[in-house]
């Protein structure tokens, strides 16, 4: 058997894929198909409920019951959807083991002995993503039992046993963990062979033997260093590569037991947790500064409660001994915070949550350890990211509570550290190692080579778009003053008189164009100065508020929004909408027109222009009219109405002119007045008769003037 | 136009609820309706049926009630069919942009009986 440490490392690629039952995919199909049928029913209840904002009607008793319908399949379709998913993760084990029969086979045959291979429990229910992760871990221990554990039939014959060889690989379920094991009846391991071995690859002293027990020595088959060995037959076969079984395992958040009995055999045993849901995490609460933190379990080492005499400061780090490791602790609050605080709770007992990942293991001072317990994890979306919280929970029934983010939280340490150490000049340059402790640190040990580039290529990489965290409060206070002033243009929309509307508005518009300038973004804050310029004039009466006027506020709040998320998503926010700015600038510099359009008649001073009117008088036998215009602000929009008499009256003779004209119209400016120049050879009485016939009536024309001109 | 036969009115509209509230409308109006999902369905209705007014909505699939309007509008066989637009729309650039395409007249949803029959009487 070849020594596979290293390429069997490489071999330990996750494993993302998944083989799934076809029913299973059928009924997920089934589900999806239900959830595009409820989004249909969405979609309706959506543009009903638009209708009634529109309309400004009350919503039908028909549409709350069909939301009423589309939120309880919702909720049935998410509750399926969930049980089904769990479902498919959970496959039988049979899978796996089935795929051992021939490799054992053939490396039997291979290595020249007799073995009977049992299977047992291969019915044992195991989460897929498991079932994977294990078969890598599960072929060494099968290989190396076949290779090392059990004996030839020469051996096992000398010593009275069955010349055929057992192994077995066995699963079953004990409370909500699943046990795997590999068995073989082979020669056993000699725990003394172990220790020489041990005590020559220096894994262990000699005088660590002493008081060592028979478990401890098994660990050691499970430590790095141990599978080097050269000679691997000589202490039963034992130790290739078992340290990565060990870390595969634990990466589960599992644990590998070894039993055995010389001569007998060995039970190496896989000991797996049970997933219950994706998103129900264990944890430790602890609660500082009146806030809750839940910490996931898996991390957590221990929770101590120390004397402040036992702390120590290296460097203006505190320090605490454990186990003979010197381990930086730290006040979660300021880690959080990343700076010190004052007035943090002081006692004389001070309570410490060590935790620990792959990037190290520090101590978080806390003010009081909670017990711990089971949360659903509701995690952030991209927007609240923050560093060392990795999203929020429910503790007790009813406080908010943030799950840390252990390795966030010690990567902080690390680079935080690195800074302030760099440029103390009391420090000397490595102080963990000269003065800390000769004992193992490394865990805390970060060569300055390796943390230093990598802080500032994460500084360079971030530098830019990393506005967001030197801004969160003015990001969050736009966030908040874009919802209410939209809220603020809908009223305004409804009730355009309102001057206290547009005073808010005005100011909260005026608020954000100052947080997007103390965020360094003057350029984005050009567009929403001019858009306060416009709100300016309407407060001096210089401009109305027409549906142009409130489209380009919805707009630029949208464009707004859009700028915000994308700082959100640190990202470079998108150029700002052409038309929008074309639009903002014509309304910006616009001349008075609105007040052409007020009632007063004086406002409705017709001045063709003398071209048209030579024009007009060109044409032989027209006559020139203007025709003063009045309708009822009937239920239909005045737009309509508007130009549907135009299109009525141009039936007599050519428009030369109107007010509102079409452009008017498509601006949104329109009223229910119109004056119309129009060029006709109808004579006067014709068109009276006209309009009296075909407008009155039928579009609601309450008073109209006809006046012939020369 | 003869009286004998009912005029017969094609309501364009996805959404099947509006539909059935404006054919309940036209029915009391003596109309035979015709029905499509969208203007797609509404060209193919009218190759087979004789249209007599079409009532549409504008934001649909397939073909929207701007490219509907239109495509009547352009038509010489169909031009003369009265469109009137029933639309949640109320910003003015929709209305402009179906008006300009053709529309006779331009409803602001949710339908109104009164103003229905008052547009109606004025489209013909």
């Amino acid at each position: 058997m070849p020594t596979p440490t290293s390429t069997e490392k490489t071999n330990q690629v996750e494993i993302d894929r998944m083989l799934v039952d076809i029913s299973n995919l059928d009924n997920l199909l089934n589900l999806t198909g239900e959830i595009i049928i409820n989004a249909t029913n969405l979609d309706i209840i959506r543009k009903n409920v638009q209708d009634s904002y529109v309309s400004n009607t009350r919503i039908s008793k028909d549409c709350l019951e069909m939301m009423k319908v589309a939120s309880l399949t919702s909720r049935r379709i998410s509750q399926d959807l969930h049980n089904l998913v769990m479902d498919v993760r959970l496959v039988k084990i049979k899978e796996a083991f089935q795929r051992f029969r021939r490799p054992v086979r053939a490396l039997t045959k291979s290595v020249g002995k007799e073995i009977q291979f049992i299977i047992e429990g291969e019915d044992t229910p195991i989460d897929k993503t498991i079932i994977e992760k294990i078969c890598n871990p599960l072929d060494h221990l099968i290989r190396n039992a076949i290779s090392h554990g059990l004996e030839d039939p020469l051996e096992r014959k000398k010593a009275g046993k069955p010349i055929q060889g057992t192994l077995t690989l066995k699963a079953y379920l004990k409370e909500k963990t699943s046990i795997i094991e590999v068995i073989d009846d082979g020669r056993g391991i000699d725990p003394q062979k172990i220790l020489n071995k041990a005590i020559e690859k220096g894994i262990i002293s000699r005088d660590e033997t002493e008081e060592i027990s028979v478990s401890e020595i098994y660990e050691l088959l499970f430590k790095p260093g141990f599978t080097t060995a050269t000679n691997i037959t000589d202490i039963s076969g034992r130790g290739v590569g078992l340290d990565v079984v060990k870390t595969a395992i634990e990466e589960m958040g599992g644990t590998v037991t070894l039993e055995s009995k010389q001569g007998e055999g060995t039970i190496f045993r896989l000991n797996i947790p049970q997933l219950t849901a994706v998103n129900i995490t264990d944890a430790l609460t602890v609660k500082v500064n009146g806030n809750y933190f839940a910490i996931p379990i898996d991390s957590v080492l221990a929770t101590l409660e120390v004397q402040q005499s036992e702390i120590s400061t290296i460097c203006k780090n505190e320090v605490i001994q454990y186990y003979g490791k010197v381990i930086n602790i730290f006040h979660l609050m300021e880690l959080l915070e990343g700076h010190k605080l004052d007035n943090l709770k002081t006692d004389d007992i001070t309570r410490i949550v060590i935790i620990s990942t792959k990037k190290g293991t520090i101590g978080l001072k806390v003010d009081e350890l909670l017990n711990p317990q089971k949360f659903v994890l509701f995690p952030w979306d991209e927007l609240f990211q923050a560093k060392g919280i990795s999203g929020s929970t429910i503790i007790g029934g009813n406080k908010l509570g943030l799950i840390l983010n252990p390795a966030d939280l010690i990567e902080f340490t690390i680079s935080e550290k690195e800074e302030p150490l760099s440029t103390d000049e009391t420090c000397p340059d490595q102080p963990q190692e000269t003065t800390c402790t000769q004992e193992k640190t490394a865990e805390t040990q970060i060569p300055a080579d390796m943390t230093s580039p990598k802080t500032q290529e994460d500084k360079t990489a971030s530098g830019e778009p990393d506005i967001l965290n030197k801004n969160k409060e003015f990001f969050f206070e736009i966030k908040n003053l874009l919802a209410e002033v939209n809220d603020y243009i809908f009223k305004l929309e409804k009730d355009p008189a309102n001057g206290e509307l547009l005073h808010c508005i005005f100011r909260y518009i005026h608020s954000i164009k100052g947080d997007i300038i103390m965020m360094g973004l003057e350029s984005y804050a050009g567009f929403v100065h001019d858009v306060e310029t416009i709100l300016d004039r309407i407060r001096d009466k210089e401009l109305n508020i027409t549906e142009k006027i409130i489209d380009i506020l919805l707009d630029t709040v949208e464009q707004l929004t859009g700028f915000i998320d994308s700082i959100g998503k640190n990202q470079t926010p998108d150029v700002i909408d052409s038309d929008l700015l074309n639009r903002i600038e014509e309304f910006k510099l616009a001349p008075e027109i609105e007040h052409q359009l007020q009632v007063n008649e004086s406002a409705f001073i017709f001045k063709p222009s003398e071209e048209f009117v030579l024009q007009c008088k060109k044409r032989n036998g027209f006559n020139i009219y203007q025709i003063y215009l009045t309708f009822q602000p009937a239920v239909q929009e005045n737009v309509v109405v508007s130009y549907l008499i135009l299109r009525k009256l141009s039936q007599t003779g050519d428009l030369i002119a109107t007010i509102p004209d079409i452009a008017d119209l498509e601006r949104g400016i329109s009223s229910n007045n119109l004056k119309i120049m129009l060029a006709s050879q109808n004579s006067q009485a014709d068109i009276n008769s006209f309009i009296k016939k075909s407008l009155v009536k039928h579009y609601d024309v309450k008073e109209f003037e006809i006046i012939q001109t020369d | 136009m003869s009286e004998k036969k009912p005029k017969k009115v094609l309501i364009v509209d996805d959404f099947p609820a509006m539909r059935n509230a404006v054919r309940e409308l036209m029915e009391k109006n003596g109309y035979e309706p015709l029905e499509a999902n969208n203007g797609l369905e509404a060209l193919a209705v009218m190759e087979k049926e004789t249209v007599d007014l079409i009532i549409t909505d504008l934001v649909m699939p397939e073909m929207d009630g701007f490219d509907f309007c239109e495509k009547i509008k352009s038509n010489k066989d169909y031009k003369n069919i009265p469109v009137i637009v029933l639309s949640t729309q109320k910003d003015v650039r929709f209305i402009m942009k179906a008006l300009k395409l053709g529309a006779d007249d331009y409803i602001v949803k949710p339908i109104e009986a009164s103003l229905l029959n008052k547009v109606i009487a004025r489209v013909f």
